[in-house]
């Protein structure tokens, strides 16, 4: 689905702050989303994350840096890290360029999918296009 | 609804506690406004910098500098007496990745402090304070604890040669370009105004940065600093200043950028072609190359051909590097198996032509 020219993929969830999340098998991936990127204009670095690390949806788990500011990046889902994207150390900027593929973040085992889930929100949801509407009027984007 | 933000003008401070403060009180939720001066210089590298690729450590040591990893953004800085700061620690409200906001509160002070002084200053992309198109105030800003933080500085009386003779180059020839760069880049409030002073400048940074907080902060001067963050002080700086800390980031990015100002930039890539290494360092100014230096380890003949290469891509904008390269490369009599002008272009931009998605 396209929201004016930012392409929001019908199968991923979002969350509030710009993040995606896709299921693969019992597993979920996360990266963000390309209006979280237009928002953030290049990223020079992305931390990278210890696997075996619990997380908790809504909750910082690694930092990245762009134009001089170092910002967060919360967990779209409670679980465990079990990869992160070794390519952002060296092609961070993988995430403006290809943000729903090379350029996703970390993959993490989720501890209760289900009701996280349900959280998130869908690209054609109401809940949805009121938060790009409002961000878009915020940042003039 | 308003909210009391405690401002503390501390005037001259130790170069360990001109860091420690606003970590200090970002980590214990004490919102603040600080303004101050470090009595002793130091370097002061960012968040995610290495500190190996960024800085000449055994320089620094040699005269005796010590050296500060910040929790903010940005790159590695030399900082002494001849700048004054201002360190914005906020309540983490900002939501999202609303950086330009936080920039914008404290920038929008500093220009604002500056033309007071008479200066006409204006507030140059998200993260510079510019006169005249020369920067006089350099910012970064980050999530530090459970707090928003900004800080930055007016730059008084900047020492040029001590910031380029600290930086990592691989020449000398680099050094030189860094400093010459700094000089028609950068400018220092005593070259506009003889009469600048600490005091001066540390009084209209309070009352600009008060007027462009308001009405979501009442800015209030307060007499001395809280105990908890008197206290927290000396571990703060000892975490800081601490060897694995400092240590604590490897990139393993294959370019490297010293950012001068907005759109000036020198870099120093590296990127692995099919016919061997390639090395590109050299100055980028609004988009077009400024000068380039080329080696690595690969075979080209005639050997003076990386010369003309050199030149052919000097003054050429960005967008145009990989065409200028390509024109260059289809030249008779030079032979540079391995190397396209792709690779060409990756090396001296450090990453493809085309990166940010929109």
């Amino acid at each position: 689905m396209k929201i004016a020219k930012y392409d929001f993929p019908d199968e991923l969830r979002y969350d509030a702050t710009h993040n995606w999340v896709r299921r693969e098998g019992d597993e979920v991936v996360q990266g963000m989303s390309v209006f979280g990127q237009a928002l953030a204009g290049e990223i020079m670095y992305v931390e990278p994350v210890a696997v075996g690390r619990e997380v908790k949806q809504g909750a910082p788990v690694l930092s990245v840096e762009s134009g001089k500011w170092v910002g967060r990046i919360t967990a779209t889902v409670s679980g465990t890290i079990v990869a992160f994207n070794s390519d952002l150390e060296w092609e961070p900027v993988l995430v403006n360029q290809e943000p729903y593929g090379r350029g996703w973040m970390i993959r993490i085992q989720p501890a209760a999918l289900e009701e996280d889930w349900a959280r998130l929100l869908e690209a054609g949801s109401e809940e949805f296009h009121a938060l790009i509407a409002a961000e878009r009027q915020k940042y003039n984007l | 609804m308003t909210q009391l933000l405690p401002c503390y003008r501390l005037g001259p401070v130790s170069w360990a506690d001109s860091q420690a403060l606003y970590h200090a009180q970002a980590h214990l939720g004490r919102p603040a406004l600080n303004i101050l001066w470090p009595t002793e210089p130091y370097v002061c590298i960012g968040r995610f910098q290495d500190l190996a690729l960024e800085v000449d450590v055994e320089r620094c040591r040699e005269r005796g500098l010590p050296l500060v990893r910040r929790e903010v953004g940005g790159g590695a800085v030399y900082l002494d007496a001849g700048q004054v700061f201002y360190q914005l620690v906020l309540p983490d409200r900002v939501e999202g990745r609303d950086y330009r906001s936080l920039f914008s509160l404290g920038l929008g002070g500093v220009a604002a402090a500056l033309r007071r002084l008479g200066v006409s200053a204006v507030v140059r992309g998200t993260n510079d304070v510019a006169v005249g198109g020369r920067k006089i105030s350099g910012n970064g800003a980050g999530t530090v604890g459970g707090a928003a933080v900004v800080v930055g500085n007016i730059l008084l009386n900047f020492d040029y040669e001590a910031m380029a003779a600290v930086l990592r180059v691989p020449d000398e020839k680099f050094r030189d370009k860094a400093y010459q760069s700094m000089r028609e880049n950068l400018v220092s409030l005593v070259e506009l105004l003889r009469s600048a002073s600490h005091a001066r400048v540390a009084e209209e940074m309070v009352r600009a940065l008060s007027a462009n907080l308001a009405p979501d902060y009442r800015v209030e001067v307060q007499d001395s600093l809280p105990d908890d963050v008197v206290a927290a002080l000396p571990g703060t700086a000892e975490r800081l200043t601490d060897e694995q800390w400092l240590r604590s980031v490897e990139r393993r990015r294959e370019s490297r950028q010293v950012r001068i100002r907005e759109g000036v930039t020198l870099f120093e890539n590296r990127w692995k072609a099919p016919g061997g290494l390639l090395r590109a360092h050299g100055g980028l100014a609004d988009g077009v190359v400024q000068w380039l230096s080329l080696s690595g380890d690969f075979f080209v003949d005639p050997p003076n051909g990386l010369e003309g290469l050199e030149a052919a891509l000097t003054e050429v904008p960005v967008d145009r590097v990989r065409a200028a390269a390509a024109r260059f490369l289809d030249q008779q009599g030079l032979t540079l198996p391995g190397v396209t002008a792709e690779d060409v272009e990756r090396v001296v931009l450090g990453r493809p032509s085309s990166t940010v998605a929109s």
